[in-house]
């Protein structure tokens, strides 16, 4: 019985002549612990340590530990017309929304008016169009990757004929599985026939992969992204290029004054609707595709209709949903206890027609990096000509 | 009875062995298994702790009859010295009244009596030995270690040979730059 204490009094052998040498997957578990600003100094140790970093794999497993590392992107316009896109830490709630000068790490500015598709694995996805109103809309999008800095050139063009009104384009974001790259998809609909384009990051073209009868889809132009489909209220599957309809929850026959709109909130695709101009309810469908998982989790009297909630993570229980602006106040829900405050927000400069997305810091694939990287490197190759 | 005035830093461990000492009487037939290094030293660990190892499970599970028999377990790639630090680290997070903070105190003296080469022998035995909950302790803390640091450091302490030819490191560093340019 006391081999093991007896044991302790053994001398230490002495260490071998050779140090030890850790290998690629060892590497890539310490590696993946470290932030993505850290990676890229990194990248100069080794031709191998910048293979690994700039691994598909490596990608994945970064992601998936910083998954508790959510951020805000907040985009607003100054006096001036120019737009920002600025990338908040969102560690503390509380702290973001009352203090007067929160932390904006990053920022990335255009004078053209960008709003954001999405964000997935740390990429977003903005889109821009110029209005044409004798021959066609154009529209272009950009990829942007707030942890690395880089900002993909624009998209070519996707020319769409002048119908209506501006707003008969829809454009969703995601990963797509099959292809293994990130894809933009257009939803761009006529009086008879909705047609539907794809974009591929770092193609230079819009295909089109499908087209049906029309039928009315809700004002939201940004689709939004789960389990590899694309949602407005109609549905659309990114992957398989297809698409199908899921039930909303019973008893919503009516659409409400304020359209209601789809958000993903803690991972999931969630509701957001008025009731009756006096409660601001959302629907959450827990297991995706099923309907009959559809479950309210949030019925809030409100004075006046609020903006989209957002779902930020501080242990992933509180949910903000930000009011009108005249009140400059939000509110917060959290999700453990149920428990809803209301809290004045100071810095409301930002926060006003704040587009807000949460997203974790990773290093995009391998592809998609380098495709930006190159394109980055060929544009400043181009100015200094 | 002196020792008590000495610094409280260093009693949760005491204490820690004091409690497996006692275990060890009042649980007289707890089951142990053999397990042999690669230096052939023999260790006897109790079931409950060497079942936490990914390694020795596998090896029980092609060969059962090793967990009765008096035949040790192998351990190519673990010597003495990394067993032993493993036995301890895992002896202390196994004793049910070490509080958080004990522990913290205990990683904290753990990771300090460790110099560079000897972390990453531990990383080594750790790694072979399927020790999820060490193992994690372990890259974490390295990771901790070089995230403020420099190139050099990180090529020093990795013992990384630098590969690319002074032309390529240059644009790299360049391209690093840019990478930290602002878009504003």
């Amino acid at each position: 019985m006391s081999d093991t204490s007896a044991l302790m009094n053994i001398p230490l052998p002495s260490l071998s002549s050779l140090p030890p040498v850790l290998f690629d997957d060892l590497i890539a578990e310490i590696l993946s612990q470290l932030p993505v600003k850290t990676l890229m100094r990194f990248r100069c140790v080794s031709k191998t340590w910048n293979s690994l970093i700039f691994n598909s794999s490596f990608a994945k497993l970064h992601l998936q530990r910083s998954r508790k590392n959510s951020k805000l992107v907040l985009k607003y316009h100054n006096s001036s017309c120019y737009l920002r896109f600025y990338v908040v830490s969102c560690n503390n709630v509380n702290s973001l929304l009352s203090s007067n000068e929160p932390k904006l790490e990053h920022c990335y500015a255009s004078n053209r008016n960008y709003w954001v598709v999405g964000s997935c694995n740390g990429l977003f996805c903005v889109v821009a169009c110029h209005f044409n109103f004798y021959t066609f809309n154009e529209y272009w999008v950009d990829f942007w990757n707030p942890a690395l800095k880089l900002k993909s050139p624009k998209s070519p063009n996707l020319c769409v004929k002048h119908t209506t009104h501006p707003y008969s384009v829809r454009f969703g974001f995601g990963y797509d599985d099959l292809s293994q790259n990130y894809k933009v998809v257009a939803v761009i609909l006529g009086l008879k026939k909705t047609k539907v384009k794809a974009h591929y990051l770092g193609h230079n073209c819009w295909t089109n992969i499908l087209s049906f009868p029309s039928f009315p889809i809700l004002r939201q132009v940004e689709g939004q992204f789960m389990s590899g489909t694309v949602n407005w209220l109609a549905l659309d599957k990114v992957g398989k290029e297809t698409y199908e309809r899921l039930l909303l929850p019973e008893g919503l026959d009516e659409v409400p004054h304020i359209e209601p709109q789809l958000a993903i909130l803690w991972d999931s695709l969630c509701l957001c609707l008025d009731y009756k101009g006096t409660h601001f309810v959302v629907w959450q469908m827990r297991d995706f595709g099923v309907e009959k998982t559809w479950t309210q989790l949030v019925n809030l009297r409100h004075e006046c209709s609020p903006q989209l909630p957002i779902c930020i993570s501080d242990g992933d229980d509180v949910m903000v949903i930000l009011l009108n602006i005249p009140y400059k106040e939000a509110i917060l829900y959290n999700r453990r206890d149920g428990r809803v405050d209301h809290i004045k927000v100071c810095n409301s400069k930002v926060l006003i027609d704040a587009k807000e997305l949460a997203f974790r810091e990773c290093v995009v694939e391998g592809n998609a990096l380098h495709s930006l990287a190159f394109r980055k490197h060929f544009l400043e190759q181009a100015f200094s000509k | 009875m002196a020792e008590e005035t000495e610094s409280t830093k260093t009693e949760p461990l005491k204490t820690a062995e004091e409690e497996f000492k006692k275990l060890e009487i009042t649980e007289e037939e707890e089951s142990e298994l053999k397990l042999e290094t690669s230096d052939h030293v023999t260790f006897m660990v109790e079931a409950s702790i060497a079942m936490k190892f990914g390694a020795v499970q596998q090896y029980l599970e092609v060969s059962p009859a090793a967990s009765a028999s008096a035949t040790a377990i192998p351990l190519h790639n673990v010597a003495s010295r990394e067993l032993i630090l493993i036995l301890e680290y895992y002896r202390m997070h196994d004793w049910v009244d070490a509080g958080e903070r004990d522990l913290k105190e205990f990683d904290e003296r753990f990771l300090k009596d460790l110099n560079y080469e000897e972390l990453k022998e531990l990383l080594l035995a750790a790694n072979y030995l399927n020790v999820e909950k060490l193992f994690n302790f372990l890259t974490k803390s390295i990771a901790n270690i070089i995230r403020n640091k420099d190139v050099e450091f990180v090529r020093t302490f990795f013992g990384i040979d630098n590969d690319y030819t002074p032309e390529e490191e240059a644009a790299y560093r360049e391209e690093n730059a840019w990478a930290g340019v602002k878009f504003v």
